[in-house]
């Protein structure tokens, strides 16, 4: 059965330049670019108000961003946690708390001075719900390997806290954030690490420039699958590059877009024995070209599960968003992103200033939104999807129907 | 103490009439000539002083056995560690080695060699001239550095000694320059040599593009394209450019009217962002640099988009941890150089890119291995 999406919101030169990073949390959508600016825009809009009123922007680094991940919990005492990290071109990891009635951001500095001199390329905030596992943050570094920190938004010492009356002012003074660092997953050789995810079943995957996928365990930090890539392979024999990988909700299966010479693939493994499910295809035919299986006319550079699993939307350098029903591994949805397609139309790109179009601009990381972040008419029955261009725009869409 | 009385004395007498080790140790210190490297005076050429400070060691150490102390002066004016010829001391080897004197002593003699015959040669010549004394051309161009720095000459061109040329150049029309000298149409020739002031003439209402390549081989495969280069003067440094070919490219800039665009191609890769930027900016000196040029490929999107690509394989190369660690230092360093805004950002914007898709591409495979194309219709985009 196909799903149609309709546009809902969106923001054309929402950057200066390329937009590198996407995530979205309940308050807001975040996205980094190239500018060096992290910008987080708030997602519960009034009918008829602009995305760019309502966004909070922060400059971080002149070498630009390209990683970003958002962290927000509501902790014991109603207390509300709104972390972001980004990495820079120059491989530094910075870390906001985000004050949501102010908005103001505060720079955390919770890193050793080794850490700091680090390279890191990619980031991830992991959420606990269980009480007795505290929360994770994952990062990948230019040598391949996987740092992982526990991270604690309280003082350690129980005992204080147990002792004294709760009152407001003490609850807040106990916020105390900081990070634990566990240990590292090494690279077997160096090798760049492109990206990670963690599953709520406490494994971690790291996806390799050389098209390698390694899941590790969170508790043991050793690794116990290792998948190889399976796309045509280029000429050169190395484009294979994992763009994303992707555990579902539950962890139970493992997305992988990969590189396939020019196109791009996306192959669905489960966690459980380490076995291939499949891979998500297109039906081509051609007569030139031997039938090849991608998932995209161009490399796939983001992964998206909804809520619950059934979904998984993918995004391309073709300038489309995919929307696939996972049990089915067929594709329901297919967004074409226009750059004519922005709201505003002084605020369209569909050149540059070089000179090169951008009027199918490639997608740069998709994102599904759950139901009830985003507001406005069918926004707490459905769900939703935005996406980050080429062409400097954010672009939100909901689920058709229902309303 | 010193002097001529010393060769009549032995030891021994040393020794009575110095008490302690320190004493001695003076004591026998030889007598010195100190010769300093300077400014060049006004009244007299490299050559005269050169000479002058040339009879001055000879003097010392044939006629009245002193051994000699050379100070350069580096270009901060402070002092540099002085050179002792020949080498005298009790503690262990302090200083540069002998052997640098000799090299200094050798070089300084050849500059006044190539002023008597009015010529000038490369370094690459006068390192020729005694390979086992120089050892290797590094160390001949940084002590000709030092001896310029000494005297506060501006270049070494000064000194009659210039740096091989590197570059070439392509001219559809005949460029005047100099007196009498000439740049000769429709032919491949090295980037000439030049005076400080020169200026370069021609008929410039045929001349509508000056482009610049990274590679020898694009540059001979697009002299041999009728299309291409019956309007653009061709110019390529040969992957990292030489102080010549950008000094050259300088100039053209200067002389040529307003209209005449510049453009630079280079690789797809943290390097050649980096030539194209040293062709653009440097921090030593604006005669070196071209603001007008502008950095048009091979972007690393150009070979996404090729649709050619698909069949024969997708010409991309991984980037190596090496090239990453490049890209990442390049970066840092363009947003602290004074470039204008508008060319830093594209310079960025494809460093950023090359890192972001882990990935960097030759400029040879571009348009199906062919540059000519690609530069065509690339200009069309741009009409």
């Amino acid at each position: 059965m196909s799903k149609l999406y309709i546009s809902t919101a969106n923001c054309g030169k929402a950057h200066e330049t390329d937009i590198f990073g996407l995530c979205v949390s309940n308050p807001y959508t975040a996205t980094v670019s190239g500018d060096g600016y992290i910008k987080l825009w708030q997602n519960k809009l009034l009918e008829g108000s602009m995305p760019k009123e309502h966004v909070l922007t922060k400059f971080v680094h002149k070498t630009g961003l390209h990683h970003v991940d958002t962290f927000h919990s509501l902790e014991q005492g109603g207390l509300e946690v709104f972390l972001a990290a980004c990495v820079s071109f120059s491989g530094q990891l910075f870390l906001y708390s985000v004050d949501s009635t102010t908005g103001q951001f505060e720079e955390l500095d919770l890193l050793s001075k080794s850490e700091k001199l680090k390279s890191y390329w990619c980031v991830k905030f992991f959420k606990s719900d269980d009480r007795t596992t505290s929360h994770k943050l994952v990062v990948t570094d230019v040598k391949g390997g996987t740092l992982v920190w526990d991270l604690n938004v309280f003082r350690q010492n129980g005992q204080n806290q147990d002792g004294e009356v709760p009152q407001d002012a003490a609850v807040a003074g106990e916020k105390d954030l900081h990070l634990v660092f566990l240990g590292e997953i090494p690279a077997t050789e160096p090798k760049f690490a492109t990206s990670v995810d963690v599953s709520v079943k406490g494994t971690v995957a790291t996806g390799f420039q050389d098209g390698s996928v390694v899941v590790s365990q969170l508790q043991t930090l050793r690794p116990i699958y290792n998948f190889e890539g399976f796309g045509i392979k280029g000429t050169e024999a190395s484009s294979g590059t994992v763009r994303d990988v992707r555990f579902s909700p539950l962890g139970g299966l493992l997305a992988v877009a990969n590189d396939s010479g020019s196109y791009g693939s996306v192959t669905l493994y489960e966690t459980q024995y380490g076995e291939r499910v499949g891979n998500l295809t297109v039906p081509t035919h051609s007569s030139q070209n031997s039938i090849a299986s991608f998932t995209h006319d161009g490399w796939v550079f983001g992964l998206s599960f909804n809520s619950t699993g059934e979904y998984l939307a993918t995004c391309g350098y073709d300038g489309k968003v995919r929307v696939w029903d996972v049990k089915q591994r067929e594709r329901v949805s297919t967004l074409n992103i226009s750059a004519e397609d922005i709201e505003q139309e002084e605020d369209i790109v569909s050149q540059d200033e070089y000179g090169d179009s951008l009027k199918t601009p490639p997608v740069m990381g998709v994102s599904f939104i759950d139901k009830g972040v985003r507001g406005g008419i069918g926004g707490d029955t459905n769900e939703g999807i935005t996406c980050v261009c080429l062409d400097r725009s954010v672009r939100w869409f909901r689920e058709a129907g229902g309303v | 103490m010193k002097g001529q009385t010393s060769s009549k004395r032995s030891l021994i007498d040393y020794m009575k009439c110095s008490p302690t080790r320190k004493d001695f140790e003076e004591a026998l210190e030889p007598e010195v000539r100190i010769i300093k490297l300077t400014k060049l005076q006004k009244s007299h050429t490299v050559e005269s002083e050169i000479d002058m400070l040339l009879s001055l060691a000879k003097n010392g150490i044939e006629q009245h056995a002193e051994h000699i102390v050379i100070t350069l002066e580096g270009s901060n004016g402070q002092v540099k560690n002085p050179l002792n010829y020949p080498f005298y001391g009790f503690e262990r080897l302090q200083g540069p080695p002998a052997a640098k004197s000799a090299v200094l002593m050798s070089l300084m003699s050849r500059i006044s060699a190539i002023a008597k015959q009015k010529e000038s040669c490369t370094i690459r010549d006068v390192f020729y001239m005694n390979v086992e004394l120089y050892q290797n051309q590094q160390i001949v161009s940084d002590s000709l550095r030092e001896i310029a720095d000494a005297f506060q000459v501006t270049d070494l061109n000064e000194l009659g000694i210039y740096a091989a040329q590197k570059g070439l150049c392509f001219t559809p029309v005949d460029l005047h320059f100099d007196i009498g000298k000439i740049i000769i149409h429709n032919q491949k020739s090295l980037v000439p040599l030049m005076s400080p002031s020169v200026h370069f003439s021609g008929d410039w209402l045929r001349v509508k593009r000056i482009i610049v390549v990274e590679k020898d081989a694009i540059f001979s495969k697009l002299v041999e394209n009728a299309s291409v280069c019956k309007d653009c003067i061709l110019i390529t440094g040969k992957g990292f450019p030489d102080w010549l070919t950008r000094h050259f490219l300088h100039k053209l800039m200067v002389c040529c009217p307003p209209r005449v665009e510049f453009e630079i191609y280079t690789d797809s890769d943290p390097y050649g962002i980096d030539i194209a930027l040293k062709y653009t900016f440097n921090c030593v000196k604006t005669e070196y640099q071209c603001p007008r040029l502008t950095y048009r490929g091979v972007m690393i999107q150009d070979l996404l988009h090729d649709r050619n690509a698909a069949r024969n394989g997708l010409q991309l190369l991984n980037l190596s941890a090496r090239d990453f660690r490049y890209a990442s230092n390049l970066l840092a360093r363009l947003e602290n150089t004074a470039l204008k805004n508008s060319k830093k950002r594209v310079l960025t914007r494809e460093l950023q890119r090359q890192m972001f898709y882990q990935k960097k591409a030759e400029m040879n495979t571009v348009h199906g291995a062919n540059f000519a194309q690609y530069l065509l219709a690339k200009s069309h985009i741009l009409k």
